[in-house]
């Protein structure tokens, strides 16, 4: 999943990914970093790499994602998902897993209409939360997986396609 | 000692009271408005009373509903902490007459302070000096000018009926003076309907020094050394410290002597504090006495080992003074800032919003007084400031160090603060030199205020993993639109447990 943040006039993009060796793999407006990432308590982050450490504390508010770390503080805007929708026309297919994971929860049934945003399935792995949600409007047409599941990255877990006119 | 204390005030120094009261077995009142009812202060006391609407008028400034909670509560004093009603010689008055212990100074001490021509005089009958200055309103050219020498230059002149710096002229030469009085009185009538004028003393670069009293009803009245609150923007107090690092053992020594006069002068009793302004040549003259606790009171208590708020207490209750001034001492150096909600960058406005999330900081030397938790709103009803930070160091290089350290690891999440703009102050070369005057922060405001930091890296992985872990489930619809977390809920956190913090 892919996330864009405005911050300063800015928009930034980043997309997480679970490396087999448990690290993550950041995607940044196309740059790769590779951190470790350990969660901690009240949407906290000890977040690691090869020049040493530092904690990233975190709290939203609707669109806004707040952040701290290493003493400065910033405020940045989620882009919604109506400007996704504006963004980008990829409304159908199928969703797969970011990271080898267990399904922990499923939120929806074969069938079920959902909007952009909606968290259809939540994974966990390594004590992290991963919540796989709808890119667009659309309409569940199968779901490939159940809760327990153990997957794979890169698994298909659910197709989603447009709604009917 | 007192009883039972109901302490009419919210916030951070609500809490502080709170605390001193706990400490000497005082049964704590909080009182709170609809705005506060989740407040800290309200959660902390032993008994809590709603008084009223947010609005300060109806409830935190409502002298009958806070006696009204005093009296059915079985209270036996009542603390005023800071503003508010601390220094309304009235509610002081009325506090008394219902047969309640005011802890503050006598009800008269408040109300010829608070009447600054009167002070004035006060003070100059008392030896303590006061601003040079020539009050004749009808005076001709030539008497000003004679004045005007005897103030020595540069002097100001000001619009006797005025404020906001309408009709102020700062002359530096006699040759400059007669135009000068001629435009401040065509601009005074103008804008006041008032051509009167005066004379004062122009303080060039000047210090806002301050000195904490002590005074028991047994006749004693001492002083605990001074604090220089010179970094302040519009009048605001950012930052204080102790020591000043302009005063030197016989600036101290007078500075202290002339404060304890000032205090013995009003009868005072009770804590207070006596503002001068001081020139960097170390000559030092009297504004103005806030009779009441200050808000910067931490860095005195730091410096001297003094708990001034149970010394109120004490006071209060009639103790006498437990020690004499030849046992206060100043040790090391304390700093405090102010962590306001606001937005340097918006013309320093106030942020409004939740504090999703408050990490104060810790360590040896740093202490944290704060009216707010995780959760709390910050509303516009009441003063934006979130918490007070205060170090404590060997000396003032220590302090500072100390007091940016505990700034990086203050964690504030959900609206705006002033935390880069007091790193810049403090990183500042003439805030290092300990130069900075009254007129610094103003001044050099654009060079104060940082840029936004470039987006660290870290800082959006960080993002996009809150997505993923703890995210607020979004509702139908459009994904803009999610719910914001209940701070109360228990389903808002990751987890179910903290890790280490108490």
């Amino acid at each position: 999943m892919q996330y864009r943040y405005e911050y300063n006039d800015t928009m930034s993009s980043v997309r997480l990914e679970r490396l087999p060796d448990g690290r993550v793999k950041a995607i940044i407006d196309g740059r790769e970093r590779v951190v470790q990432v350990v969660p901690l308590a009240d949407g906290r982050f000890l977040i690691q790499d090869a020049h040493g450490q530092r904690i990233a504390s975190t709290a939203s508010a609707g669109d806004q994602r707040y952040v701290q770390v290493d003493g400065q503080h910033y405020e940045l805007r989620a882009e919604s998902a109506s400007q996704r929708r504006r963004g980008s026309a990829a409304a159908s297919g199928d969703l797969s897993a970011q990271m080898p994971g267990q399904v922990t929860e499923i939120h929806v049934g074969e069938g079920d209409v959902v909007s952009a945003g909606d968290t259809l399935i939540v994974l966990e792995a390594m004590k992290m939360e991963i919540r796989v949600t709808a890119p667009a409007d659309g309409r569940v047409q199968r779901l490939l997986v159940q809760p327990g599941d153990v997957v794979e990255r890169g698994q298909s877990l659910i197709e989603l396609g447009e709604t009917e006119a | 000692m007192l009883r039972k204390c109901l302490i009419a005030n919210r916030g951070e120094i609500a809490v502080r009271v709170i605390r001193a009261c706990r400490e000497l077995g005082v049964r704590t009142v909080a009182v709170y408005s609809e705005a506060d009812a989740g407040a800290r202060h309200v959660q902390l006391a032993d008994e809590t009373y709603a008084i009223g609407p947010p609005a300060p008028q109806h409830s935190y400034l409502n002298h009958a509903a806070l006696i009204e909670v005093a009296r059915a509560a079985g209270c036996d004093s009542v603390h005023p902490g800071y503003g508010f009603l601390s220094e309304a010689p009235e509610f002081a008055q009325a506090v008394q007459a219902a047969g309640l212990i005011w802890v503050g100074p006598p009800a008269d001490a408040i109300r010829r302070m608070g009447v600054k021509t009167e002070a004035r005089a006060i003070m100059e009958a008392a030896g303590v000096p006061v601003v040079p200055g020539y009050q004749q309103p009808d005076a001709s050219d030539e008497e000003l000018l004679a004045a005007a020498a005897r103030i020595g230059y540069p002097v100001m002149v000001k619009a006797a009926g005025g404020g906001g710096g309408k009709g102020i002229r700062v002359v530096r030469e006699p040759a400059q003076l007669p135009d000068a009085v001629r435009s401040a009185r065509n601009e005074a009538q103008h804008a006041f309907g008032d051509a009167r004028i005066f004379l004062e003393k122009y303080i060039e670069q000047g210090r806002h020094i301050e000195i904490q009293v002590l005074a028991d009803a047994h006749g004693h009245t001492l002083h605990l050394f001074e604090r220089e609150c010179s970094t302040q923007r519009r009048h605001q107090k950012i930052i204080e410290e102790s020591p000043s690092p302009l005063v030197d053992a016989a600036m101290r020594a007078s500075m202290g002597a002339a404060a304890v006069a000032a205090a013995e002068a009003v009868g005072y009793v009770n804590a207070g504090t006596v503002e001068f302004i001081a020139t960097p040549q170390g000559e030092f003259y009297f504004l103005e006495m806030n009779t009441r606790l200050q808000v910067e009171h931490p860095v005195t208590e730091l410096v001297t080992g003094v708990d001034l708020v149970q010394m109120q207490l004490r006071i209060a209750a009639g103790e006498p003074l437990p020690f004499r001034q030849a046992a206060l001492a100043q040790r090391g150096h304390a700093i405090e800032c102010r962590l306001y909600a606001e937005d340097p960058r918006s013309q320093f406005l106030p942020a409004i919003g939740t504090v999703q999330r408050f990490i104060p900081p810790q360590g040896p030397g740093v202490r944290v007084d704060s009216g707010i938790q995780s959760g709390d709103t910050i509303t516009i009803h009441y003063d934006p400031m979130i918490a007070k930070l205060i170090v404590h160091g060997r000396d003032r290089a220590e302090a500072i160090a100390r007091m940016r350290q505990a700034l990086r690891e203050t964690v504030i999440l959900g609206t705006t603060t002033n935390i880069d703009f007091l790193q810049a102050l403090l990183a500042h070369p003439a805030f290092v030199a300990g130069e900075v005057d009254t007129r610094f922060v103003d001044a050099h405001l654009s060079e104060l205020l940082p840029e936004l930091p470039p987006l660290d890296d870290f800082a959006l992985i960080a993002a996009a993993l809150s997505e993923t872990q703890a995210a607020p489930v979004r509702g139908p619809g459009d994904g803009s639109a999610a719910p914001e977390r209940d701070p109360y809920s228990p389903w808002a956190r990751a987890d179910g447990f903290r890790i280490g913090e108490g």
